[in-house]
């Protein structure tokens, strides 16, 4: 399907392309051209000078996870500002007050989040 | 374009929702600076938002009532307003007002003392309702989330209990496939179609030169699936029994009454309306689903000790006595099932209700059915008033369950499926069986054990009373029933 | 040829994510899906859901999964037993979907490549993209559609409460510091006598 679409986008092709070369070419004249002479000391994993004696993953406080959901509905909530945003000039009043209900809505909850304590960390 | 002169009587009409989202955002503001709130010293506020949402859900049904229009498509044809969303609504909102009343000594009692629980009870019941009155796919798969979203948190409530955790989980995990699966008929369809609106997607499939007949097929396998699972319908039924069990009996018992109405108001509107030239196919489906969770519930329910698990069996196969008449695709048969439905929310009220007086606060171990014998020496009132409902849930006459079931063999009877009604007609004797082995346990095993029950209180006491007297009322005058059914019935097509 | 590359990187990544063996790794290959199918949308000129695919997906929801994996605390998953009992009916059910839907997608979408030979001139006014995604998006959401986003925005106010609801410990109080109760504490206030 020809379409301008592709004709737009082409700078940003040219871009990524470039990037993800280059890249490429970094990251294996790196691992070509550097000397390497491995041995256990050196492949192991180094913790202030001891041995590692514990796995990096442990259970945590699940405070954590709130925190990530709590962002993930505000992040959601941003991404509908970006057509909101663009189209602004053609949505007339009304478009604008959905918004800002929308908006209330979220605000509502950001206000139960942080009056229950959602947001402390002792 | 002025768009509030274009939403201005679809805003009227939608008053009830509207009312109902504003008072739920009151309410969590309230609640959340009421909880907090230093110089009343942390209060425990579920009593007072538990009036509250009576209260609310008293004017919402009054609003929903007096509504003064009587059938419009609005919000760009994306929602609908008629006879069957008037009363599946008003339903949804009585029954759950129902629940409340007889679920709060159990919330009192097993300490779930915060206020969101009644808060995501009325989410719920805004999902369901936006459910009952949507007229579009996108709408629909919002409501169905909305509503999901807050049953997963009830499920998973009592966050100490283990079984409660896990049955969250399982709902959780089993919900979200089941509406990836929606998901997933709903694109096929807007990919075939062009639009997500039930009324265009009658149009397409009435037009005999329509290209993607097979795709809509295929779509509909998955939507039915999606939906049998919602309703817990025979084979998508595994997730019942432990749900049921596992999370706090107040849960269980919302879950077993209120939905079912809501969600198969609009299954009904897809399957009956806008598929409704492809009714061969999910009606060969839900037929064979319909006559699997009949047999299946009925042999399994036998076999059951605990109350809970034996009670999601029976709902199992109520659903299949639901989807019976649907499958035959003809007026009789929706007024048939609207009636079953209504009568099965009548008859689940005391039912549920029992197993809450047997519930003795947080201990979720005393619920097998053997603890059910000490009734007649301890309430011989409660005795008397389980044995009606478990006879009404079996069909037995002076009671309206005996309508409810004879009016699906009619409609079974005159679309010539007589081979499905004799099977039914012989399975339900087995099904009787159990529920009037329930009623031998109460009043002719002796219990050696001493049994406590949960004092009754007023609210729970009433309730009780009336869903009892509505049975026996129905029965010799079931005019009204019929004529709501009949409307629902006819606002479908 | 872009795009089928990418449906091929997709589809094997996606295998990878429920048959690698470390729950890290697998998580990383499900980035790896986010950001094909955020791909392939781009090239199907859905710029706007493609972005929003990277910024929710990869951006929010992947860290969230890291999240979970951390928490689980499993190291290598054990290939299970049952698996082989399983493949056989898994495989022939999984099989005979997938023929289900390939020959009606095929008896019902082919008509539509550009090489049917309808396509013999090319209108131009056609390939204009006058409203651009994003801008088609806003200008419905928010006004004919508005209903819809604002159920949205009450389904995202659900999944904070339940989140909360089920996450945090009502019983710890965090201990605050009180600036104004500091500034306002003099010598006069603050000795007292007890009795």
């Amino acid at each position: 399907m020809p379409s301008l679409f592709y004709e737009e986008y082409f700078p940003v092709w040219i871009a990524l392309f470039v990037s993800i070369f280059l890249s490429i070419i970094i990251f294996t004249l790196s691992y070509i051209l550097a000397i390497q002479n491995p041995d256990t000391e050196k492949l192991s994993s180094y913790e202030c000078g001891f041995d590692p004696y514990e796995d990096a993953r442990n259970t945590f406080d699940i405070r954590f996870y709130l925190v990530a959901i709590l962002f993930i509905i505000f992040d959601l909530e941003a991404v509908f500002f970006f057509p909101w945003a663009i189209s602004l000039s053609h949505i007339t009043s009304w478009g604008f007050w959905t918004m800002i209900d929308f908006i209330i809505e979220l605000a509502l909850g950001f206000f139960y989040a942080w009056k229950i304590g959602a947001l402390e960390w002792e | 374009m002025n768009f509030s002169f274009l939403f201005a009587n679809d805003i009227k009409i939608f008053f009830p929702e509207i009312f109902l989202s504003l008072a739920i955002l009151i309410v969590l503001i309230y609640g959340v600076l009421l909880a907090t709130s230093l110089t009343y010293n942390y209060p425990l506020i579920s009593k007072n938002i538990y009036k509250l949402v009576l209260f609310i859900l008293f004017l919402t049904s009054l609003l929903t009532m007096y509504n003064p229009i009587d059938y419009a498509l609005i919000f760009q044809k994306t929602f609908v307003h008629d006879d069957l969303t008037r009363v599946a609504k008003l339903f949804v909102l009585g029954s759950s007002f129902a629940c409340l009343l007889l679920f709060q000594s159990y919330i009192e009692n097993s300490q779930i003392n915060n206020y969101e629980y009644f808060l995501l009870i009325l989410f719920s019941i805004f999902g369901l309702n936006l459910l009952v009155s949507s007229y579009d796919l996108i709408s629909a798969y919002l409501a169905i989330e909305l509503q999901a979203l807050s049953f997963y948190v009830l499920a998973s409530f009592q966050r100490q209990s283990v079984f409660s955790t896990e049955a969250g989980l399982k709902y959780f995990i089993l919900g979200a496939f089941s509406s990836g699966l929606l998901l997933y008929a709903f694109s096929l369809i807007y990919g075939v179609t062009g639009t997500t609106n039930l009324i265009n997607i009658k149009n397409f499939c009435l037009d005999p030169y329509f290209e993607g007949a097979t795709i809509i097929q295929i779509a509909l396998i998955f939507l039915i699936a999606g939906f049998l699972f919602k309703i817990a319908a025979f084979p998508f039924h595994m997730w019942t029994p432990d749900v049921y069990e596992g999370s706090p009996t107040s849960t269980t018992i919302f879950f077993a009454i209120v939905p079912k109405i809501a969600i198969m108001s609009f299954f009904v509107r897809l399957c009956s309306f806008s598929f409704s030239s492809f009714d061969g196919i999910w009606g060969e489906i839900l037929l064979f689903s319909a006559l699997g969770s009949i047999i299946y519930s009925a042999f399994v329910a036998i076999k059951q000790n605990s109350l809970k698990r034996l009670l999601a069996y029976s709902g199992i196969g109520h659903v299949g006595f639901i989807l019976l008449p649907l499958s035959t695709n003809t007026l009789d048969g929706l007024q048939a099932m609207f009636f079953y439905l209504l009568v099965y929310m009548i008859t689940s009220l005391p039912v549920w209700g029992l197993l809450l007086v047997c519930m003795k606060g947080k201990k979720n171990s005393q619920n097998s059915v053997s603890i059910l014998g000490g009734l007649p020496t301890s309430s011989p009132i409660l005795a008397i008033l389980a044995s009606l409902a478990f006879f009404s849930l079996a069909g037995i006459p002076p009671l309206v369950g005996f309508y409810s079931k004879i009016f699906i063999f009619f409609s079974a009877i005159k679309s010539s499926l007589y081979l499905v009604a004799f099977v039914v007609l012989a399975i339900s004797v087995v099904s009787t069986y159990y529920y009037i082995s329930i009623v031998k346990t109460i009043y002719f095993e002796k219990n050696k054990n001493w049994i406590f029950y949960e004092p009754v209180t007023k609210e729970k006491s009433i309730v009780l009373a009336v869903s009892l007297i509505l049975l026996f009322f129905f029965f010799f005058n079931p005019n009204l029933l019929l004529l709501l059914s009949q409307q629902m019935a006819l606002s479908v097509f | 040829m872009l795009f089928l590359l990418l449906s091929i990187v997709l589809i094997i990544s996606a295998i990878l994510v429920i048959s690698a063996q470390n729950p890290v790794h697998s998580v990383f290959f499900l980035v790896l899906v986010f950001l094909t199918s955020a791909f392939s949308l781009f090239l199907l000129e859905i710029e706007f859901v493609s972005l929003l695919f990277v910024l929710v997906y990869v951006g929010a929801i992947a860290v969230l999964f890291l999240f979970v994996v951390m928490m689980l605390d499993i190291k290598v998953t054990k290939q299970e037993k049952d698996f082989m009992i399983y493949l056989p009916m898994g495989s022939f059910l999984g099989l005979i979907f997938f023929l289900e839907i390939f020959l009606t997608l095929q008896e019902n979408f082919v008509p539509f490549l550009p090489l049917s030979g309808r396509e013999l001139y090319i209108n131009w006014l056609n390939c204009i993209d006058s409203l651009t995604n994003i801008k088609v998006l806003g200008q419905l959401l928010y006004t004919y559609y508005f209903p819809f986003f604002l159920i949205a925005g009450i389904v995202l106010l659900v999944a904070m409460v339940g989140a909360i609801v089920l996450t945090l410990n009502f019983t710890q109080k965090a201990k605050h510091q009180f600036v104004f109760r500091q500034i306002l504490r003099e010598k006069k206030n603050s000795i007292y006598l007890i009795k």
